[in-house]
């Protein structure tokens, strides 16, 4: 195909755009004339990037994002940006200060978050690839509850130029589609090495998925299936589990002991970063302007107050009080030791095993207001935060449903081994859809 | 009552690009916000990359400091909130800097002395604000981000100062050593900042914030030292604060109480990696430092030990000196040292300002007694005063030329010179000088001398005026 | 609280503190005006461990210190929601172990050459109160 335009005017019932671009504007390449929904944290030149925050309302990039330019490149059709919990803080996409998506599978409930938009607008069928940023889950929560693929790549495998940072060192932007396949092609565009990215790696992604896993070793964490795992979600993962084992992959059980405190050190890594990240938000480069008539600090705390939803204040003020004087220790300096403790545990359980299966999201997609206790929510991050602890690859692809909602099968592989994580979703896509 | 002080010294680095982008270190003559990007205006999702040059400019320094190169070292944040700030924090280095535990030798106020430095870390510059409004307090602040991003080196020592006197030769030789080393240029604007820390022996200790020129250093101290000094002796008890120097009153003030209170949480910044330096440092290949060309200027030229430092104290001095020693280095010290330097400074000039060439012209004509010392000072100044308008001058001898300064002949065979000429009218003119010094009152040859100058308008040279007239007043005239 | 409990708290803040690359004259605050946070704390708000739970007057401070305002009506939520996260959080003092990375790439640089800089009408585009080519920012005095 060659350079053109194409009009894209989709029925977005779900609220998954939170703005779309049409006519757009595409060109030759891989990816020529091919609609993609880029969630509202990557910055686009020329198109609002709102983050999902009342904060950021009418800034409009003067620079694209990396993975902007590589798909732009590589021919394809930015249709819009996607809705997402503000600043990527949340499960539900209901903490986008647009106003919340709906889970095209069921309207009653959550696309799950933060990447709600991008899941949703893939699952309804909008667009056939979307970008979507992964913190500690936001890619593959919403890709299990909307029954998508959701791919977090190798932390530094995708460049973070132009991704609002909201916790640096364990975000990465990655792909989503409805399959295995797209999301490897999309994955092929977007990976590389970014001289722009002090913690990107030279490590480009030319792979096309291959089904065959003999011999390929799943280990199973206990910890995958314990308490406060649906056992409805639990049995439908096994069951995909199973099947990988009857094409020729060999199941060993295995533990995960640092799962004890994995969430917590999250938490309290993801927060302390973002309070310092947006620290930037005074109003006086762009957003809201704060009231220059006022004193400096008077303005800026009433511009937070306004331009801020409450869950965001709440992590700043937590993620602030990690870092004070006093505190460190106890809560950031710990975080980072446990955060190291996860990375060892990887690191034994990979000697004996070439992957690591088992469900992404203990449960199904909750009901809207569901999770309306913010400690409540941060507790069903539990079983994706761990790849985003460590760095390592991490997919969601759906493996069955629960009441007629999607359940995913999370597959997590060694660092830099996004391929073969790719090969054994894809492994479980073909032997479930022969 | 001994008084400590210790200072902390923010230096721009002088390479072409900012710390962590692209952006031209330029600025100055431009416009504002007109050298930012989305780095250094904290524009969302912006990254920074360490620029390779600043990192090997602030090692230098760490060698020639004699720091020590910890294995690893790391960049972290510093979180306060303040619109100079894009980011709402500043990337800097805490608790991992990139050295530790060196020193300087300067000239203390009781001979050499060692001043141990605690650390040498880099750091970016944060941007500039101008206070819109009325005199009193401003209405609000405009902001330009050209200078957010330049990289600093600060640089802390230990208590070790014992006066203001000493905190300034400690700064003179730190910037000398630092334009040594090619990485710093102290003619630019705001590129020195230092923060001094201040106490009486026994009492709380007073940091005195961003004072912004050398002379400040000194001056700020000065009268904190008075301040302290006073207050201890009227019994009061001296508070822990931080103040302000109102550069323009030569007066420090005290700064809010709130501004104790920050608490930076600091953590290590997410998106640089660690630096592992430590093995550079042996293949850094050290310049000549202000110590050894200190000493090669004795040994080369042979001069004295004052004229030595005084030339060497400064890079761009040293250079000068060098172009211009020529023939006669001995005469070239004494003018550079003595007359050119208090010359420059009168009128606020800097070396760099005068072509050696000229310099050297100058002093090829007192050399050959084209003119005289004094005649020479006079074309001088002339000289500097045309530079410091229009930035080129004429030619020394142009300048000699057109102000008729070319020293008199004096050859007294046929005694129709004007140096003979003027000494004949001046005993014409003062005969009872001419008696006094006959009757042995020899003060009055130096009247005689005087007048005679001041007929041949300084032209003559004085042991011409003194041979002739004594040989006058030999003969009887 | 006594000085005692300040002194031992001192002693286990921050690794950060506790470095020998770290001067010595950081711990009484030579160089850098540190710690005024924590005794303002002591004398007169309470703290968690002291008391077991965060106030809604440690909650106010920490939306000063943070720089964000918190309405009247928010306190209330905010300080829940703080106890039971900060309460969650205490499984991170059973952690032992080491908190340096030892994979972690180093030494990642650019060359000192200029990238051209954002043209100008880019730079102040998404600003709202800009003069003669400034940004205007609220007064800092």
């Amino acid at each position: 195909m060659a350079e053109g335009t194409l009009t894209f005017s989709p029925d977005d019932r779900y609220n998954a755009f939170l703005r779309t671009v049409s006519p757009a504007r595409y060109g030759e390449g891989r990816l020529s004339g091919v609609p993609v929904a880029v969630k509202d944290n990557i910055s686009t030149a020329g198109i609002e990037t709102t983050c999902g925050s009342r904060i950021l309302s009418g800034y409009v990039p003067p620079y694209d994002a990396t993975v902007i330019t590589l798909l732009k490149k590589a021919g394809a059709a930015i249709v819009g940006k996607t809705n997402m919990d503000e600043f990527g803080m949340g499960s539900t996409t209901e903490n986008s200060a647009f106003g919340p998506t709906k889970n095209p599978r069921d309207e009653t409930r959550v696309p799950g978050g933060s990447s709600g938009g991008s899941a949703a607008a893939v699952a309804a069928g909008l667009v056939p690839l979307a970008l979507g940023t992964d913190t500690g889950g936001s890619i593959r929560c919403p890709a299990a509850f909307c029954g998508i693929v959701g791919l977090k790549p190798t932390y530094g495998r995708v460049s973070r130029y132009g991704l609002v940072a909201y916790a640096n060192s364990l975000e990465q932007i990655g792909p989503m589609a409805a399959d295995v396949a797209h999301v490897s092609l999309l994955m092929s565009v977007i990976a590389g090495h970014d001289p722009k990215d002090s913690t990107s790696l030279d490590a480009p992604y030319a792979h096309t998925p291959s089904p065959d896993i003999r011999g390929t070793r799943i280990g199973v964490p206990e910890e995958f299936f314990g308490e406060g795992v649906d056992p409805r979600v639990a049995s439908v993962v096994w069951d995909a589990i199973s099947l990988l084992e009857r094409k020729g992959a060999e199941i060993v059980t295995c533990r995960m002991p640092s799962m004890a405190y994995a969430l917590a050190a999250y938490y309290v890594t993801c927060m302390s970063e973002a309070s310092s990240n947006l620290a930037r938000y005074d109003g006086v480069r762009y957003g809201p302007p704060a009231d220059v008539r006022k004193p400096w600090h008077e303005a800026f705390q009433e511009r937070r107050r306004e331009g801020f939803g409450l869950e965001v204040r709440r992590r700043i003020m937590i993620g602030t009080f990690s870092l004070s004087s006093g505190y460190y220790g106890k809560y950031y300096a710990k975080a980072q030791a446990a955060r190291q403790n996860v990375r060892k545990d990887f690191r034994r359980l990979f000697a004996e095993v070439d992957v690591i299966a088992g469900p992404t999201m203990p449960t199904v997609a909750f009901r809207f207001g569901e999770k309306s206790d913010p400690l409540s929510m941060y507790l069903s991050d539990i079983l994706t935060v761990p790849a985003n602890l460590a760095g390592i690859p991490a997919i969601s692809v759906p493996c069955g449903k629960v009441e007629g909602l999607p359940v995913g099968l999370q597959i997590m592989g060694r660092w830099l081994e996004d391929e073969r994580v790719i090969d054994v979703a894809y492994a479980y896509e073909q032997g479930a859809n022969p | 009552m001994n008084v400590i002080v210790g200072l902390e010294i923010h230096c721009q680095l002088d390479t072409k690009t900012k710390l962590f982008c692209g952006c031209s270190t330029d600025y100055r003559t431009d416009g504002p916000n007109t050298h930012v990007c989305p780095v250094c205006l904290g524009l969302p999702g912006s990254l920074p990359v360490l620029n390779r040059k600043a990192v090997e400019y602030a090692l230098r320094v760490a060698k020639a400091l004699h720091c020590t190169v910890p294995e690893e070292s790391v960049f972290a944040r510093k979180n306060y909130f303040y619109p100079d700030l894009d980011k709402g924090f500043q990337i800097t280095q805490y608790d991992k800097p990139l050295a530790v535990s060196g020193y300087l030798d300067i000239e203390g106020d009781e001979g050499e002395k060692r001043v141990r430095i605690t650390r040498v870390h880099m750091e970016e510059d944060p941007g500039r604000l101008v206070h819109k409004g009325g005199t009193d307090r401003p209405r609000y602040s405009l902001v330009d981000y050209n200078r957010a991003g330049i990289p600093l080196i600060e640089i802390v020592t230990e208590p070790d100062l014992r006066s203001p006197k000493e905190a300034r030769r400690f700064l003179n030789k730190l910037r000398a050593t630092l334009e040594y080393l090619g990485v710093f240029d102290s003619e630019k604007e705001g590129s020195l900042r230092v923060d001094a820390n201040i106490s009486i022996e026994g009492s709380e200790r007073v940091e005195i914030k961003n004072i912004t020129s050398y002379k400040g250093v000194e001056k700020a101290l000065t009268f904190e030292v008075t301040r302290q000094k006073n207050a201890l002796r009227r019994g009061q008890k001296i508070v822990r604060e931080t103040r302000h120097f109102v550069e323009a009153r030569g007066v420090t003030t005290s700064a809010r109480s709130k501004e104790m209170e920050q608490d930076y949480r600091y953590f290590p910044e997410p998106d640089l990696c660690p630096l592992r330096v430590a093995d550079w440092v042996d293949g850094i290949v050290l310049p000549e430092l202000p110590d050894a060309r200190r000493q090669r200027f004795m040994d080369q030229y042979g001069l004295s030990l004052i004229h030595a430092r005084t030339l060497t104290g400064d890079l761009r001095l040293a250079e000068f000196y060098e172009k211009v020693a020529g023939t006669d280095p001995a005469l070239a010290a004494t003018w550079v040292a003595d007359t050119l330097l208090g010359e420059l400074n009168y009128r606020d000039m800097s070396i760099s300002s005068v072509p050696p060439d000229v310099f050297s012209g100058l002093l090829s004509l007192v050399r050959a007694r084209v003119i005289t010392d004094r005649n020479g000072v006079d074309v001088l100044r002339v000289l500097l005063d045309e530079l410091k308008e229009k930035g080129t001058c004429e030619s020394p001898e142009a300048c000699v030329e057109r102000l008729g300064l070319r020293a008199l002949p004096a050859d007294s065979a046929g005694g129709d010179d004007p140096v003979t000429k003027a000494a004949r009218e001046a005993l014409a003119e003062n005969p009872r000088a001419v008696e006094d010094y006959q009757n042995g009152r020899k003060e009055a040859l130096n009247f005689l001398v005087g007048q005679v100058m001041r007929k041949t308008r300084g032209c003559a040279k004085p042991a011409d005026v003194n041979r002739v007239l004594v040989s006058l007043l030999g003969k009887g005239a | 609280m006594q000085n005692g409990k300040i002194g031992a708290r001192l002693k286990r803040i921050i690794r950060l503190h506790e470095l020998p690359s770290c001067p010595a004259s950081w711990h009484n605050g030579y160089k850098r005006q540190r710690g005024g946070y924590l005794f303002s704390y002591a004398s007169g708000h309470s703290r968690k461990d002291v008391e077991g739970m965060i106030t809604e007057r440690d909650v106010e401070h920490i939306g000063m210190l943070a720089d964000i305002a918190i309405l009247r009506e928010e306190l209330g939520e905010f300080t829940a929601s703080f106890n039971r996260i900060l309460e969650y959080f205490d499984i991170l003092d059973q952690v032992t172990g080491d908190e340096t990375d030892e994979d972690v790439a180093v030494n990642v640089f650019r060359e000192d050459e200029v990238v051209p800089s954002l043209p100008p009408d880019d730079v102040l585009s998404n600003a709202k109160e800009t003069e003669d080519g400034f940004f205007r920012a609220p007064r800092v005095m």
